[in-house]
């Protein structure tokens, strides 16, 4: 990869019962870098992306982000290091308004700094005028625009992004792709699950492929697209 | 008619009072869904620790307020921080067992330290006041205007600030909470903190009014579970109008049948919303 790895996951294993989820995965993400990560459904991405934010602890294996080992801390240490995520089904706090999503993960800041940052982050990705709705009757589409904007109030050094394009329109994947570039242009290094190989081929550097809890692929879209051990895993 | 109204009024009074002690309760079980018995005891060794420095100590009854509330909360956050965070995320039996012995276990400290017997604040605003036609004791208007007000803060935290709403957060999602960054157990010690700020603040206000002892805490936090239960698991805006109906239940029920009777009568209030309405006036509902 060249540059220096921000994340480097080594032989991490989770299991559940007696299911391995995760089966000794090994991958790194440079820093500044976009990475992708396909793989079938089933195949242990978002149990990988479950432990790398410490919502699972695995059951062997290290990660080191930031040249500290985070395995064992908990979410909202990992979050504070740096490191945020969204979620594959969108959860937002359904009772609060759009802009108090944001703020209330708001962490060594006043409270009209965070209010600013908040509305700052929403104006970003355009829903600034939704800031008083709330969050329980937004569309799907822009409940995953605003937990975009929640992951952001932490300026994290990492953003591991759970499907991000998953079930909205072309429309709206365009857009959350123009504001997943500005991000990269900023120096937020972004690491996505996705399946949607069109947007895949035109933001990331590279992808990695899973199957069956392991990391069977790794390289640059279009070599990865026709890789025959990603073709197997997905045919 | 006069009567009718002055019933009402004393009941809503009342009421009040059992807000301030009632949305702590709640505030406490909507962000960790763990049921604090021990809450009565935060009011009891409220009410007593306020005699002590009012009678005892000739400490003015509004400062008293002010001091016992900071004391009860302090020892409310180091409860949790001691004690229920280590079973917090064990199942509820764990936490109502853990908080039902800390519960026991402050009665019996609170008998070394104060006794047995009943303790009062002689002469502490009581006196009445006319409005209009009615008399009204000055020590449930006093008690009814400091509840209210201190309520209302607590409200306005938790609508405003940043701790407030993650403390909302917590409370609505804890999983999401925490993996978006709140410091969960934090908020949890805060909660707790302010659980018994609530309750101690709500024991001194009781005091010009009943006689306290180490005991009286368990007759106070089963009315506070009748609130909650009307009002609804969980909701601050529940608790608040759920504790002004147990408050006119119960002077208009003890006026209408007598004490005893009115008594029972909040019990059949709290049996009957939980067959017919489990979710309260407010309520969330259970998270499983």
């Amino acid at each position: 990869m060249g540059a220096t790895p921000l994340l480097v996951v080594e032989g991490v294993v989770k299991r559940f019962g007696g299911v391995v989820a995760v089966n000794g995965a090994t991958c790194s993400v440079a820093e500044r870098s976009v990475t992708g990560l396909i793989g079938p459904n089933g195949s242990g991405k978002s149990t990988l992306f479950n432990c790398i934010a410490g919502v699972e602890r695995p059951d062997a294996g290290q990660i080191t982000f930031l040249g500290r080992r985070i395995n064992g801390r908990s979410p909202s240490q990992i979050c504070e290091i740096g490191l945020a995520r969204t979620f594959q089904i969108t959860r937002l706090f359904r009772e609060m308004t759009v802009l108090e999503n944001l703020v209330a993960v708001a962490h060594g800041l006043s409270d009209a700094a965070a209010v600013r940052r908040a509305q700052e982050l929403l104006a970003m990705v355009e829903v600034g005028h939704l800031q008083h709705a709330l969050a329980g009757t937004l569309s799907y589409g822009q409940r995953k625009l605003v937990e975009i904007a929640r992951a952001l109030m932490f300026a994290p050094k990492l953003l591991l992004l759970d499907e991000p394009f998953a079930g909205i329109n072309p429309r709206l994947q365009n857009r959350i792709l123009r504001y997943l570039e500005r991000l990269r242009d900023r120096g937020v290094t972004l690491f996505l699950i996705d399946h949607e190989m069109r947007i895949l081929l035109n933001i990331c550097e590279t992808v990695l492929a899973m199957d069956a809890g392991e990391i069977i692929a790794e390289g640059a879209p279009d070599v990865i697209r026709k890789d025959p051990r990603v073709l197997a895993a997905y045919f | 008619m006069r009567t009718a109204i002055e019933l009402l009024v004393n009941g809503v009074l009342l009421g009040g009072i059992y807000a301030l002690m009632a949305c702590g309760l709640n505030l406490i079980f909507g962000v960790m869904r763990v049921i604090n018995f021990a809450h009565g005891e935060f009011l009891s060794f409220g009410a007593l620790l306020g005699v002590s420095l009012v009678i005892g100590f000739g400490v003015p009854f509004l400062l008293a307020v002010v001091l016992v509330a900071v004391a009860i909360g302090l020892f409310g956050f180091l409860m949790q921080a001691a004690l229920v965070e280590r079973v917090v995320d064990g199942p509820p039996i764990m936490s109502l067992l853990l908080t039902y012995s800390a519960s026991t276990v402050f009665v019996n400290g609170g008998l070394l330290i104060w006794g047995g017997g009943y303790q009062g604040m002689p002469g502490v605003f009581s006196g009445s006041v006319s409005l209009g036609p009615m008399n009204l004791s000055q020590a449930r208007l006093v008690a009814f205007t400091v509840a209210v007000v201190l309520t209302g803060l607590v409200y306005a935290f938790l609508a405003k600030s940043m701790f407030g709403k993650a403390i909302r957060a917590v409370s609505e999602q804890p999983e999401i909470a925490t993996v978006s960054g709140i410091a969960a157990a934090q908020i949890r010690y805060l909660t707790f903190g302010l659980g018994g700020l609530m309750a101690g603040a709500a024991g001194v206000l009781l005091a010009p009014m009943f006689a306290s002892d180490p005991q009286m805490g368990a007759r106070f936090v089963i009315k506070a579970f009748t609130v909650i239960v009307v009002g609804g698991l969980g909701s601050y805006v529940g608790a608040f109008v759920g504790a002004l109906t147990i408050g006119v239940v119960e002077v208009v029920g003890g006026y209408l049948v007598g004490q005893t009777f009115a008594t029972a009568l909040l019990y059949f209030l709290m049996i009957a919303f939980l067959l017919l309405r489990p979710s309260g006036l407010f309520g969330v509902g259970i998270r499983r």
